[in-house]
């Protein structure tokens, strides 16, 4: 007996000494505490809002989730907005065409196959706007709690969260209407999420709102010396000057046709016209004159803060140089005419893999190789917009009857000027703006960065030509139009892309513009009929790039039809166009359309131009579709300066909507984006928009 | 009487049989087999309530495999197991008891002597047998870790007063089956001008071209390489020898084996270099002991050690030859060009060389070290309280593998064709790429795992008044384990538990088990949870009404309930899922600033708020309900049946499903998946000796079936979408119906939006109606690709003095393939090869059937018509010859007169030969890009001292 005792007690210490020693370093613990989860790193809402250096870098989150209108990731994470495989709310206008086979526009707007079950542009929950809503919430309930903060940047930081709540709220408001309204955190164990959508007023009230209350505790603009208040640091950050001008142009989509009329833009029968969430259920010109106060107001504030935001000037009166006012007023970051930009990290060449400028042209060199998957290809109709140089309207038939753009004396992008020997000068014959709106053939392959002068190649976009080689037509003449090319519609995008110089610059994405403002102004002003009013901010826009008035200039006009500037009507269209030369690429024109109600721009049949070079063969002018870069320059022959213009329609692909009446409420749906289905189906409340 | 003749009437009414061969080979009956369900009592059959069923002794190591795993392929009742690819060091089968089972995981528990632990390098010579445990009843002592079934490898013990060496080696001669052919060079190069015909694009290769590659003229630039022939030979070779040493004396038993196994691949040129070879190698020896000693008349104490050492060495890089053997066509480059350096072009890189990379690559090798070591005490504590007993247990595991990476780059190149002049092609600068290499020396351990377990508890067994058997034990046992991969998220788990077994007179048993059970995945509040099982069962055949019955030997009902829980993690083992986090992400930095190039500003490292915790957290919970029967009739026929039914409750699925967008942040986890799944099993074995003459035959059919009831799935657009109602894991995909036949079928067909359609293409059906072929219209197109429904085997053997022959048949049902095989069935010809099976069944203009088997060559990948579809699902169903077996055993006279042998065995076995599906060029167990599967033929030899 004794014996066995203590063998087994032997053995008895021999397991629990096992016990001890395998588990090395590790402390054995027993009963409950064993089970507890190894210690991690977890970060809980009391460490962030313990520290004020964690509040701020959680202010910084929130820029982050801000929209930002340039795709450049190869991703179809959240936001899809930023990915290239989903594409711009410009490329559904009649001003820019996707010629990118893999993007969305082609699977799905082009071919008017998307459905509710597809993320729209902007997706309603797929675009971090819900997260950022209740990020901006969660610091605005804790940031009372957090040590080391003094009052006044606390109610700084809340206002700077409540303008992004309010940005993004009008990124949704603006292509789906009413939205459910959140007015703080949720924890998600409500049970109870049912939160209907707001009509679209309630929700434009809602945005105002915030913007109102975060109004006071801005600063006007970063143009201080301390760290806190300097430009250099703080450009990008939100300002009373920007919540200002974003409370213009809520108030002016919230009074424009498409929710401020006295017939909805559908047909009527639907839940969500009903509930007014598409649709305000009437007409009020009040809401035009709310629009109007709110851009009067923020004149009246600018002029009270120095005018801080104006136009950038040109240094010169040349075409170069107003290119260079109006190009470097919204690319360069220190701008006073951005009254807000937002921003990406990594969105420069040689930080990140992807980014806009790689994908819109040539990595290494000037014809290639590139992906070019923001195949943007500004469209005839757009480039038609532009007004010659002196500001006269472009007219296609009436300026090709009196020879402006072909045979000797066309000059439909540079007039030539031929000197002793044959050398050719050129001058840019249209607006400015055109230039940097669109790459058109014989322009420059580079504006110098910092003098702002023309320079290197032209770019050579006619059949056979040294960029655009056979992208529009093959050597026979037949449009072939390529996808996932640079210059598919005999034109390329320079918007944001500007050249190759612009690689590994920082890309700011434009989200409002003192220039934006002039033309909310105008457009408000000229619904409330003041029209002469509203033509004087026009001009001022114009004048920024050398063109004369509106009016002076379209009396000049030699064209069959003419829009007469003492109508409403007229001067509303000529501001849109003005919107559309002015803010190429902002998501402007796409507004327009929907507040408009524009459903002619969806129809509207789109072109491309086809353009030769033309060499004398005796008596004949004959098509060369050779290259001028390369053999011919080597060789000292003249400059190409005489083409062959023609128009085609475009058809790689063209859009299903084409074929449909303005009219029709398969067109008309579209002023609104489907809601997910899947969201719908959660039952919290969401109705459909019209038509989905 | 009467009662006697309708069961066997019922039953098998034809066979009148006599009472004797009732044994397996180890000459235990049915009834008497060991049920080991993890109490320290092991029941027979005639005494558990639980489902189990054993592969014996006899049928563990008919396959000469690596390892036990796929030594039991095909083998037993309730048991799914799927053949492994890759190369020998790689191939491990997959393992389901009772088929699919969850959301979360449907793997069963592995355990070598009671213990969790690995199998893949457990030796089929060590092992005694395998039981699958399927019910409640059976796994309710492993706590968290039964729900899904249970496999436990009992390894071989010593016998008292016994001494017996046994030596057994066999030659494995492989082969491998299906090896995929691919197109020659002329082939290539016309099918990729058709291909780019296909795309309304000019021919890549002219007539003078294909000519070239046809008569080999300019063999340098229009090579025509058969790659697989070139890099693989015929066979490959394993040598497995075996030493076994078992006995015992009066209180004292051991068992010690030295296994060693070596096996050589398929690389045809593993000699090229001095010094090392670069074949497929794996060289392993395991050392097991297993002890039992008396310490004294009341102690016992059960030794296990399992030491394992071995080296696998491959060709460098890890290059994946099989891979870049489906990917380079035979007109890609040749092995070596004009100057000798390894082929390759600037379009198809040398590094997809297979030839260059199975030579000139050097090797790279992993070690694997492995320790298993548990101990068991058990002191009878009769002095003290009748019946009464203490187990002690401690067990320490631990397993790592280093690699040595000896591997080489090289260099090779090409001279370009520029241009044909006069019939000759042309060649350009010569193109070179890659560096010369020296071959590395980088070395480091790669993956490691350890486990401590320890138990402890008290058992009584008596029984009262000769009829009532009460069997008890409260046990306490926990474990730790710690492995790469989650350092610092190490598990832990604990268990109390009471196991209470009664049975009268041996007829009627009942048994509880109550598992108390905790573990660290789970949240606080949920660590630990009860599980209780019930079982009973009815000894028919010890009624007497049956005693002495003829036909009905032994007879027994079952049935068992049990709620086992699980701690399964939710997502891909998020182990944090019951806390809010907020976490800072290092790449939301924020350019603020005026200036162009400053990445400064104030860039930070913003916070964000990480996935919302779970709502009242729970724990996965499998309810399992059984019936069965276990009988011998007929004195030789075994019969297992079994019915069950599972529902799985608060399985952790994603919650977005539920959670309104405008939360604003992650949905939780939400516990609130459910499957049923139900099936039955059925297993018969037939053994008869008449004369000099015995045979068996025998067999098992499973079948399995589940449905996901419910999965928190998102709101879906359109029904065909939704999944939930349908069996785990089904394959979705779109419905084919055909090939488009021309422009004028595309046109007057639905859109289809995946990429441009050409005649030739697959075109579908639109599934959802709404005039457009996209996503949308994917719906339930087949059975699971992971689990087949249906499984089962056959057995026939016969022994007729000495000589022998047995077969093993198995097969499955209800299983889909998805076929997507680069080069085999998804050529994209500009950077995979072409199958000779797809270019003669393939579409195209001169063969435009709209029925054809595949459809036109395309150059890149076509969107199109590579998607999951019905037409490329087929019916994985298939029955293989698993093995056969002939045998001679020498006659006793012949080898006792040597004086010192007992027994020989000669043996012949064919592993994998045969293979019935509905595959032509593939193996149904193996159609993707892999290496393909062996078919070995086996000479052996046994002899014990």
């Amino acid at each position: 007996m004794k014996l066995h005792h203590k063998l087994l007690s032997g053995v008895v210490m021999l397991s629990l000494a096992g016990v001890a020693f395998t588990a090395c370093t590790d402390d054995i613990k027993f009963g409950s505490s064993f089970i507890e989860k190894a210690p991690g790193g977890t970060v809980t809402l009391d460490t962030v809002f313990n520290s004020a250096e964690y509040t701020r870098q959680f202010l910084v989150g929130l820029y982050v989730q801000q929209y930002y209108g340039l795709p450049y990731k190869n991703s179809t994470a959240s936001p899809w907005s930023q990915s290239y495989w989903n594409t711009k709310l410009d490329a559904l206008t009649d001003c820019y065409h996707q010629h990118f086979s893999g993007s969305n526009a082609y699977t799905m707007y082009y071919s008017n196959a998307l459905t509710s079950n597809d993320r729209a542009i902007i997706a309603y929950n797929d675009d971090k706007v819900w997260e950022t809503v209740h990020h901006c919430w969660l610091l605005i309930e804790n940031i009372d709690r957090v040590p080391g903060l003094s009052d006044s940047e606390k109610k700084n930081m809340i206002a700077q969260a409540k303008c992004i709540m309010a940005s993004r709220y009008f990124d949704l408001y603006s292509v789906y209407g009413g939205l459910p309204i959140v007015e703080h955190t949720y924890t998600g164990t409500e049970g109870d999420l049912s939160t209907r959508r707001a009509t679209a007023e309630a929700t434009a009230n809602f945005m105002v709102k915030l913007l109102d209350e975060a109004i006071p505790d801005l600063l006007w603009a970063y143009n201080g010396t301390t760290i806190e208040t300097d430009a250099t640091n703080n450009t990008g950050r939100w300002t009373s000057a920007g919540a200002m001008a974003l409370k213009a142009k809520i108030l002016l989509f919230n009074a424009s046709p498409l929710y401020n009329a006295n017939q909805p833009y559908y047909d009527g029968s639907t839940d969500a016209e009903r509930d007014s969430v598409v649709w305000h259920g009437d007409f009020k010109q009040e809401r035009w004159q709310r629009a109007l106060q709110a851009c009067q107001d923020f004149m009246n504030a600018n002029d009270a803060n120095g005018n801080w935001y104006e136009l950038n000037k040109a240094t010169a009166a040349t075409p170069d140089a107003y290119r260079q006012a109006y190009r470097m007023g919204y690319i360069y970051q220190g701008s006073r005419e951005i009254i807000h930009s937002t921003r990406v990290a990594g969105a420069t060449s040689n930080k990140a893999s992807y980014q806009w400028n790689n994908f819109v042209g040539p990595t290494t060199t000037e014809t290639g190789p590139g992906p070019f998957r923001h195949s943007y290809g500004p469209t005839q109709e757009y480039v038609d917009m532009f007004c010659w140089a002196d500001g006269t309207p472009f007219d296609w038939e009436g300026d090709m009857t009196a020879g402006n753009i072909n045979g000797e004396k066309g000059k439909l992008f540079f007039e030539y000027v031929k000197g002793r020997g044959g050398a050719v000068q050129r001058k840019a014959s249209r607006d400015p703006r055109l230039y940097e709106n669109a790459i058109v053939n014989g322009q420059s392959e580079r504006l110098n960065w910092t003098s702002g002068v023309s320079e290197g190649n032209n770019y050579e976009l006619w059949v056979g030509g040294y960029h655009e080689k056979y992208q529009v037509a093959d050597a026979d003449g037949k449009i072939v139009e390529q996808d996932t090319e640079r210059f598919p519609s005999g034109y390329g995008t320079i918007k944001y892309y500007l050249g190759r110089e612009y690689q590994g610059k920082y890309t700011q994405w434009v989200y409002l513009s003192y220039d934006e403002m002039l033309l909310m102004y105008a457009e408000c002003l000229a619904q409330c009929d003041q029209l002469n009013e509203a033509l004087k901010y026009v001009d001022e826009v114009r004048a920024r790039v050398g063109m004369k008035g509106l009016k002076t200039s379209i009396t000049k006009s030699k064209a069959a039809v003419k829009p007469n500037m003492d109508n409403k009507q007229d001067v509303i269209e000529e501001i849109l166009r003005e919107r559309a030369c002015e803010l190429g690429m902002s998501n402007n024109r796409y507004y327009d359309m929907i507040r408009y109600k524009h459903g002619e721009w969806m129809t509207k049949r789109l072109h491309g131009l086809l353009t030769y070079r033309l060499i004398q063969i005796g008596k004949n002018w004959e098509h060369n579709i050779r290259p001028y870069i390369g053999d011919d320059k080597n060789a000292g022959v003249a400059e190409p300066s005489r083409f062959e213009h023609s128009l085609f329609e475009l058809q790689n692909r063209s859009r299903v909507l084409w074929d449909y009446s303005p009219d029709d409420l398969e067109v008309r749906k579209w002023f609104l984006f489907p809601l997910p289905l899947t969201e719908i189906n959660k039952g919290y409340g969401l109705v459909q928009n019209p038509g989905w | 009487m009467k009662k006697k003749n309708i069961l066997m009437l019922t039953l098998l009414a034809s066979l009148s049989l006599p009472a004797a061969a009732q044994q397996d080979s180890t000459g235990i009956s049915f009834a008497d087999q060991v049920i080991e369900v993890g109490a320290n009592k092991d029941f027979t059959r005639a005494q558990s309530t639980a489902a189990v069923s054993v592969i014996t002794n006899r049928d563990v190591n008919k396959r000469s495999a690596k390892n036990i795993g796929n030594s039991i392929l095909g083998q037993g009742n309730g048991l799914v197991s799927l053949q492994g690819t890759g190369t020998y060091f790689e191939q491990n089968p997959t393992f389901y008891v009772r088929g699919l089972q969850s959301l979360s995981t449907s793997t069963p528990l592995i355990l070598v002597d009671g213990v969790e632990r690995d199998l893949s390098f457990v030796s089929a010579d060590e092992v005694d047998h395998v039981s699958i445990l399927k019910d409640a009843a059976a796994l309710a002592l492993y706590g968290y870790k039964g729900a899904n079934g249970a496999i436990l490898i009992i390894t071989k013990r010593g016998e008292y007063n016994s001494k017996n060496i046994r030596v057994t080696y066999d030659h494995l001669f492989n082969f491998q089956s299906n090896r995929p052919k691919f197109v020659d060079g002329a082939t290539f190069a016309s099918a990729m001008n058709e291909a780019m015909a296909n795309e309304g694009a000019p021919a890549r290769y002219s007539s003078e071209e294909i000519a070239a590659f046809q008569n080999g003229n300019y063999p340098y630039q229009y090579p025509n390489v058969n790659w697989v022939d070139e890099t693989f030979r015929k066979s490959g070779a394993t040598n497995k020898i075996g030493v076994e040493f078992s006995g015992g004396g009066e209180r004292f038993r051991y068992y010690t084996t030295l296994n060693l196994l070596s096996d050589k691949g398929f690389i045809k040129n593993f000699s090229d270099n001095d010094g090392y070879s670069t074949q497929d190698k794996y060289v392993r020896g395991n050392l097991r002991t297993n002890l039992d000693i008396d310490l004294t008349p009341t102690t016992m104490l059960k030794v296990n050690m399992l030491g394992m050492l071995s080296e696998m060495s491959r060709p460098g890089s890890q290059a994946d030859l099989w891979d870049m053997v489906y990917s380079v066509p035979s007109s890609a480059f040749p092995i070596r060009n004009e100057n000798g350096e390894w082929g390759g072009t600037s379009t198809y890189s040398g590094e997809l060389n297979p030839m260059a990379q199975s030579s000139g690559a050097a090797y790279y090798k992993i070690h694997e070290r492995a320790l298993y070591a548990d101990m068991t005490l058990n002191q009878d504590l009769k002095y003290w309280i009748p019946g009464l007993s203490m187990t002690l247990r401690v067990g320490y595991d631990t397993y790592s593998t280093l690699y040595e990476d000896h591997s080489m780059t090289y260099v090779y190149g090409s001279y370009p064709v520029t241009g044909w002049q006069n019939g000759v092609p042309q060649l350009g600068e010569y193109w070179t790429s890659g560096t010369p290499g020296t071959m590395g020396k980088e070395a480091a351990t790669d993956q490691w795992a350890r486990r401590l377990i320890f138990a402890g508890g008290f058992n009584f067994e008596r029984t009262f008044a000769e009829k009532h058997y009460i069997y008890g034990q409260l046990k306490y046992d926990y474990e730790y384990q710690n492995s790469t991969g989650a350092t610092g998220y190490t598990i832990y788990r604990q268990n109390a538990s009471f196991l209470a077994h009664y049975g009268y007179d041996n007829r009627y048993i009942g048994e509880v088990a109550l598992m108390y059970s905790g573990s660290n995945r789970l949240a606080p509040g949920t660590k630990w949870n009860l599980g209780p099982t019930v079982s009973a069962a009815w000894v028919l055949s010890n009624e007497s009404f049956l005693k002495g019955c003829s036909v009905v030997n032994f007879l027994k009902l079952r049935g068992s309930f049990g709620i086992i829980n699980a701690d399964y993690l939710p997502g891909d083992n998020v182990w944090d899922y019951y806390v809010q986090s907020y976490g800072a992400n290092a790449s939301y930095n924020y350019p603020f600033g005026s200036g162009y190039e400053a990445n400064t500003g104030n860039a930070f490292g913003a916070q964000q708020r990480g996935r919302m915790a779970a709502v009242d957290p729970s724990n996965e919970k499998a309810y399992k309900y059984n019936i069965g029967i276990d009988a011998t009739l007929f004195g030789g026929l075994n019969v297992e049946f079994d019915a069950y039914m599972q529902q799985r409750k608060d399985i952790w699925v994603s919650g977005a499903g539920a959670y309104s967008a405008l939360i604003g942040f992650e949905a939780p986890y939400t516990n609130a998946g459910k499957v049923d799944s139900k099936g039955f099993e059925f297993s018969l074995d037939y053994t008869k000796t008449i004369g000099d003459l015995t045979f068996n035959l025998g067999g098992a059919f499973n079948y399995n079936k589940n449905e996901i009831k419910d999965q928190a799935e998102e709101p879906k657009a359109y029904d065909n979408l939704v999944e939930t109602g349908n069996p785990l894991q089904s394959t979705y995909g779109l419905v084919a119906i055909g090939l488009f036949k021309d422009e004028a079928d595309i046109a007057n067909s639905p859109k289809q939006n995946f990429s441009t359609v050409r005649p030739g293409d697959i075109k579908y059906e639109d599934i959802n109606n709404d005039g457009v072929i996209d996503a949308n219209d994917k719906t339930k197109i087949g059975y699971s690709a992971y689990a087949p429904e249906i499984f089962y085997n056959f057995h026939v053997g016969a022994e007729y003095k000495g000589i022998g022959l047995n077969m093993m048949f198995q097969g499955v049902g209800n299983y889909t393939a998805n076929l997507s095989a680069k080069g085999m069935y998804w050529p994209l010809l500009n950077s995979t090869s072409l199958s000779q099976q797809y270019y003669d069944g393939r579409w195209s203009p001169s063969n435009p059937d709209v029925n054809a088997e595949f459809p036109r060559l395309s150059t890149t990948s076509n969107a199109n018509n590579y998607q999951t579809s019905t037409y490329w699902q087929r019916n994985r169903s298939f029955l293989k010859l698993r093995n056969v077996e002939v045998y001679y055993n020498l006659p006793d006279c012949l080898v006792q007169k040597t004086g010192f042998m007992k027994t020989a065995k000669v043996y012949l076995r064919g592993i994998d030969l045969f293979c019935l599906s509905h595959l032509d060029e593939a193996d149904p167990e193996c159609y993707g890009v892999s290496a393909p599967l062996n078919k070995s033929v086996v000479a052996g030899v046994q002899l014990s001292f």
